[in-house]
């Protein structure tokens, strides 16, 4: 059992699992928390759980649990595979938000959180057609950089920014370097380097 | 992010300590000491060691300090995730921060 947390996390965490259980724009619900599950399975070095996933799309969700640093081979691949680059992208996304999640969970000793039942729907389908490769391996409103990273499927660029600001800063926050949210804008940011310094992620 | 934030308050900073485990941080970074040892934990999935760096922590920081840093950890493995999973990495501009750290960029 964890610390008790404030209203600022357990809202944030009830609307990520809400998101999660929901159709989103290229997966169905019950895809979307096989994704997830697989993804949690594979960071643990259990064996990835049966569903209806394709063989790509559970590579996919292993291999960025794992070892995100993937390459242009690896994405044709997956293209190859059935997972067009904007199912990818969504994919992507709920891989990154549970490894943030069961990253936190873990950190505070708390118990993983409970993958929620799959709601019933259908993906919307809502296309980008002005998101194109611009730089990065997928396509982006814009230059690639965070902002921008999910914009091929902005429901995902909108949870992302939500679980951001929840765990850190909101994109208001960020220019504020004297910022105390807890610890200090220094502390915080020592600790964002020194993740990312681990995850080998230079970005 | 945090030369920047650094600079701007005016706490020094050594950022060799985000490589190196026996640097101290430096005044800039209280509990510095303590922050690198639950991220290292949490993102090492450390079952043995995350207990009692989260305790130190919260006894150096507070509650409320060590669930922040833990949420912050959570945040960055979601955001490394996401940057390499699109295939960007760091702009040639990064390569002086990346020598004061003393790491080389790929």
């Amino acid at each position: 059992m964890g610390p008790l947390l404030d209203a600022t996390y357990t809202d944030g965490l009830d609307r990520e699992r809400t998101r999660m259980a929901a159709p989103g724009t290229w997966w169905t619900g019950a895809e979307r928390v096989a994704i997830v599950a697989t993804a949690r399975a594979a960071r643990e070095g259990r064996a990835v759980p049966s569903s209806s996933l394709t063989s790509a799309a559970v590579e996919a969700a292993r291999r960025l649990a794992v070892d995100p640093h993937v390459d242009q081979p690896w994405i044709d691949d997956l293209v190859q595979g059935g997972v067009d680059l904007f199912s990818y992208v969504e994919l992507l996304a709920l891989v990154t938000r549970i490894s943030a999640v069961d990253s936190f969970f873990f950190g505070i000793g708390a118990h993983p959180l409970v993958l929620p039942t799959p709601a019933p729907g259908r993906p919307t389908g809502k296309s980008v057609p002005e998101a194109e490769i611009q730089g990065a391996l997928v396509p982006t409103v814009g230059v690639p950089f965070p902002p921008t990273a999910l914009t091929a499927v902005p429901p995902e660029a909108e949870a992302l920014g939500d679980l951001h600001t929840v765990l850190y800063l909101s994109m208001l926050e960020m220019g504020d370097l004297h910022i105390v949210k807890d610890l200090t804008r220094v502390q915080i940011e020592f600790i964002a380097a020194r993740t990312s310094l681990l995850n080998d992620c230079f970005y | 992010m945090l030369r920047a934030s650094a600079d701007a308050t005016d706490q020094p900073v050594d950022l060799a300590a985000i490589r190196d485990e026996s640097i101290d941080p430096g005044p800039g970074v209280r509990a510095g000491r303590e922050l690198r040892n639950l991220t290292d934990a949490i993102v090492l999935r450390d079952t043995d060691e995350r207990p009692a760096a989260f305790a130190e922590l919260v006894d150096a920081v507070g509650p409320a300090g060590a669930v922040r840093a833990a949420a912050v950890v959570g945040n960055f493995e979601m955001m490394n995730r996401l940057m390499d999973g699109i295939g960007v990495g760091a702009g040639p501009e990064m390569a002086t921060i990346a020598a004061d750290i003393g790491v080389t960029l790929p």
